[in-house]
């Protein structure tokens, strides 16, 4: 969200270092306890480490990367605050920094963080407000509690650790892996794996085209879940008590069910293979639906 | 979410779809009021919107065509779902991002748009749909229609790229026309299967997920360039 910044009073800028060295950064602010920070790492490598913190403040702090330009600003009245790192290059990324920046960056526990880089690593944690981070190439790692997640990056790696309650995470080619809980979640993937643990799991939708997808959590009773491929295996490793009506279906894989003594039927093409139903007595509705990708359905 | 200078289109289509929660609509309201382009760009989202509202409600296509659909969709051997599982978005944010990428739903025909809208909003799962016996061969013929809409939304997003790739990242590229071939192949392979089956619509979803998948990832890709 943009935040309109009393750019007179607050603005810092840290102009460009000498080609080779790197330049330290100490930024302090007072800001609203739940401010919106906007940060913007227009780098090709790095690592930004942000943290919530119980304090009315942000803080910047760590070394820029040779020739980057740090600059940042609080509003007036402390609501919102922007900061960016920019390489050479009027913000087109093309080269690998030889001394890449290293930040860690302090924000209000409940403040909402927007996060964009380029080929910076993030880490987060502690944050129980709004985070939506997009990288291009780095991973992207977030640890915590939060209200709502959203996590996109194109080849970098995606891990979550915790709670959110509406969470968002797409890869193009790298992998997700969800270790915690969500009431609504959506991973995606073109051909990484998503692995998903811990739970449970209300209402969420797994997609890759190529991409594995492990399962291995719990699902609420009323859930609703979707398993979606191409050609990834699926594999559901299911808890004993779980409440579920299961549909599976293959357009050319193969299903496997060990979870009671329901057998797959084949389809009238002698090829497709589909498979519906219930244990724990029936509950969650959980639907798996793959072209060519094969099907596994196992207790934990 | 905005990037240094506008409003995102993920923040204009939430704005536009009532979903902006109230601390983030009065930032981008405030945004708007200096923002001629964001301004320029929410109105013209909000009048696409209301004219793909004129649709339907149910948005069913002409004549015989859907009646022969919905008659196999109301079979016994099929769950709707009441909303695509893990989206919280209003559905118009997947038209939005069509409409973004340039494709202008108002000159899409009412049945490309009513097949694409209902795909998006009940997300209509077959129970054991991998065969539907007796089903008429209408989901291949109808579904022609809807593929022309997505080509036609790719195609201009990967123009977009083209033009541009130079400011991309060389390992960006890489990895974008890798995920791109990936999803190519598995169009293919539904496409060839739903010719062997022209009655499957399991196919028809399974193909229309990956048309959104390339149409989104070419989206994402447009939104790594540089502004101009």
């Amino acid at each position: 969200m943009t935040t309109r910044l009393g750019v007179a009073a607050a603005l810092a800028l840290a102009t460009p270092g000498l080609a080779g060295a790197q330049q330290r950064i100490d930024d302090r602010r007072r800001v609203a306890p739940d401010a919106s920070v906007r940060m913007t790492f227009l780098v090709s490598a790095g690592s930004v480490r942000v943290v919530g913190w119980d304090r009315d403040s942000i803080a910047v702090t760590g070394t820029l990367g040779a020739g980057e330009e740090f600059g940042g600003g609080v509003a007036q009245n402390g609501s919102g605050a922007k900061y960016f790192v920019q390489e050479p290059g009027e913000g087109k990324v093309t080269r690998k920094a030889t001394a890449p920046l290293a930040l860690e960056v302090r924000v209000p526990a409940r403040a909402r963080l927007w996060l964009k880089a380029g080929g910076a690593d993030i880490d987060v944690s502690g944050l129980t407000g709004g985070l939506d981070v997009n990288i291009v190439s780095g991973r992207i790692r977030v640890a915590g509690a939060l209200r709502e997640l959203n996590a996109e990056a194109m080849d970098g790696d995606i891990d979550v650790t915790g709670s959110a309650g509406w969470l968002r995470a797409k890869t193009a080619g790298g992998a997700i892996t969800l270790r915690g809980r969500s009431d609504d979640a959506g991973l995606s993937s073109v051909s990484g794996t998503l692995r998903v643990s811990g739970g449970p799991f209300t209402r969420a939708r797994f997609e890759t085209v190529t991409g594995d997808v492990r399962f291995e959590a719990a699902v609420s009773r009323d859930g609703a879940l979707t398993f979606d491929t191409h050609s990834g295996v699926v594999e559901l490793r299911t808890p004993r008590d779980l409440a579920a009506d299961l549909d599976v279906s293959t357009i050319a894989g193969q299903i496997t069910n060990e979870l009671n003594s329901a057998r797959p039927i084949l389809g009238r093409d002698m090829r497709s293979r589909e498979l519906g139903t219930s244990v724990g007595g029936g509950g969650a509705r959980i639907t798996i639906r793959t072209f060519k990708g094969s099907v596994a359905l196992r207790r934990q | 979410m905005t990037d240094d200078r506008h409003l995102s289109e993920e923040t204009v289509n939430e704005m536009v779809d009532g979903a902006l929660p109230a601390h983030r609509r009065a930032e981008a309201e405030q945004h708007l009021a200096a923002c001629e382009r964001c301004r320029r760009e929410t109105a013209r989202l909000r009048a696409l919107l209301q004219r793909a509202g004129a649709l339907p409600r149910r948005a069913e296509p002409p004549g015989d065509l859907w009646a022969g659909i919905a008659r196999e969709m109301r079979g016994p051997r099929v769950l709707a779902l009441e909303s695509r599982a893990g989206d919280r978005r209003p559905r118009w944010a997947a038209v939005s991002r069509l409409a973004a990428a340039g494709l202008v739903l108002a000159s899409l025909s009412a049945a490309t748009t009513a097949l694409i809208l209902r795909r998006d909003r009940t997300a209509t799962v077959a129970v054991g749909a991998a065969v539907v016996p007796d089903a008429p061969p209408v989901a291949l013929a109808e579904f022609r229609r809807v593929e022309a809409g997505y080509v036609r939304a790719a195609d201009e997003l990967q123009e977009a790229v083209n033009a541009r790739r130079s400011q991309l990242m060389p390992e960006t590229v890489a990895t974008v026309e890798r995920s791109l071939a990936v999803i190519d192949t598995a169009i293919s392979e539904a496409r060839d299967a739903l010719e062997r089956d022209p009655g499957n619509r399991t196919l028809v979803d399974m193909l229309s997920a990956h048309y959104e998948r390339k149409v989104d990832l070419l989206k994402r890709t447009t939104d790594l360039l540089p502004r101009s």
